[in-house]
């Protein structure tokens, strides 16, 4: 064997063992016990911050970081009291016709917003992932386990980059790299392109998910804001077809019908 | 009483109906909760589609003229999990529609229950039954 023929083989069996390292890196699985595989189903049951809600299932209540709920609107720096005053949530007087909410012009939802609305996702655990498929709107998220960090230098985008591990039977999922055009909920609380959100996943019994939500965003909000979401386990449910953009032929000529007049205090 | 309610009985009284949810696409700002209604009207068309169910129908008035109405319910998909489908109402049926008016005065509402005229009830129109576990 000539040299140059053994320096060749030499890199390719390197190459080999590193591809088969990451390989065998990536599919490591979640822990015993610790498999959301399934279709669940958000619950407007009691959580943290569902308790005390008006509404639970569609909107979040926000506890500072003392454990206390947070007063409306949510406590935010200037940056964010200013990005605050141009989002226009329906509300007694600015009907959806009327609101420049990004959920009814079809944008994908963000991140927490997601889970505010009142359809199931899926869970589907691969290796070196694990993925939630929204049926509202179609949205995906991909959240990789495999050990990699944050994109860098990326475009922000409206679901943003999520990067998980283990703690026992816990996801914790670390999600940056959100664009700014998404709001918290239907109230219109922004945020910045700095926001950084913590999901822990648990299974707190067979049958019901819970996930703790943590943001971060210092450019818009005084202190980190701290909720709860709860999803049911739906055995025999599949994800159905639910294409937001289906209300701009069905729906619109609707929408201005009703419209509340414009001098309605 | 079949009468009076053919000539589209209207009732308005405090919120006895469970707070809109499911109206994911849009708000509710448009409906007055505080207000319900109960109408006796005829199908005209049933839009089985996303992002809300919408249920055309025709109401006689106490001058026995004919109003046109339209009433919005959850998405296709909520529906169908509680056993609704694109036939379960059908031009010319004749249900009593229960749900909150719009504020703006028009001929709209939402719709939370449907009972055929013939006492027929239809499948719950609201969350999955567990969905507050």
């Amino acid at each position: 064997m000539k040299l140059p023929s053994v320096v060749s083989f030499a890199v390719v069996i390197l190459l080999g063992c590193c591809i088969l390292a990451r390989a065998q890196k990536s599919q490591q699985a979640a822990p015993q016990g610790a498999d959301f595989t399934g279709v669940w189903y958000p619950s407007t049951g009691a959580t943290l911050g569902a308790a005390t809600a008006d509404n639970p299932g569609q909107q979040f209540v926000w506890l500072d970081p003392q454990g206390k709920p947070t007063k409306s609107p949510l406590p935010m720096t200037e940056w964010g009291l200013e990005k605050f005053k141009g989002n226009r949530p329906t509300g007694p007087s600015t009907s959806s016709i009327d609101s420049n909410d990004p959920d009814f012009q079809c944008f994908p939802s963000g991140v927490p917003r997601i889970y505010l609305f009142l359809y199931p996702v899926e869970f589907v655990h691969t290796p070196g992932r694990v993925l939630l498929l929204f049926e509202y709107g179609h949205n995906i998220r991909q959240i990789f386990t495999d050990g990699r960090g944050h994109r860098q230098d990326a475009e922000p985008t409206w679901m943003g980059d999520s990067i998980g591990h283990w703690e026992g039977d816990t996801l914790v999922a670390e999600t940056t790299g959100l664009n700014d055009k998404t709001w918290f909920g239907y109230g219109g609380q922004p945020h910045s392109e700095d926001l950084r959100v913590v999901e822990r996943f648990r299974r707190i019994d067979h049958d019901s998910l819970l996930i703790d939500i943590t943001l971060d965003d210092p450019k818009a909000y005084t202190m980190p804001l701290h909720t709860q979401k709860k999803y049911i386990l739906k055995p025999d449910w599949n994800i159905m077809e639910f294409v937001c953009e289906d209300s701009q032929l069905n729906f619109r000529e609707y929408e201005k019908k009703v419209a509340i007049p414009k001098n309605t205090k | 009483m079949r009468r009076m309610l053919r000539a589209g009985l209207v009732l308005a009284v405090a919120c006895p109906l469970l707070p809109i949810l499911g109206f994911a696409h849009h708000g509710t700002a448009e409906y007055d909760n505080s207000k319900t209604v109960s109408l006796h009207g005829t199908v005209t068309a049933f839009k089985y589609l996303n992002p809300h169910v919408l249920v055309e129908f025709t109401v006689r008035d106490e001058n026995n003229q004919v109003q046109e109405w339209t009433a919005e319910s959850q998405s296709p998909n909520l529906l169908s999990r509680r056993g609704w489908s694109r036939s379960t109402l059908k031009p010319g049926d004749e249900v009593i529609l229960t749900g909150h008016p719009v504020k703006n005065g028009v001929h709209a509402m939402t719709v939370q229950k449907v009972v055929f005229a013939d006492g027929r009830e239809t499948p719950n129109m609201g969350l999955p039954a567990d969905s507050s576990k």
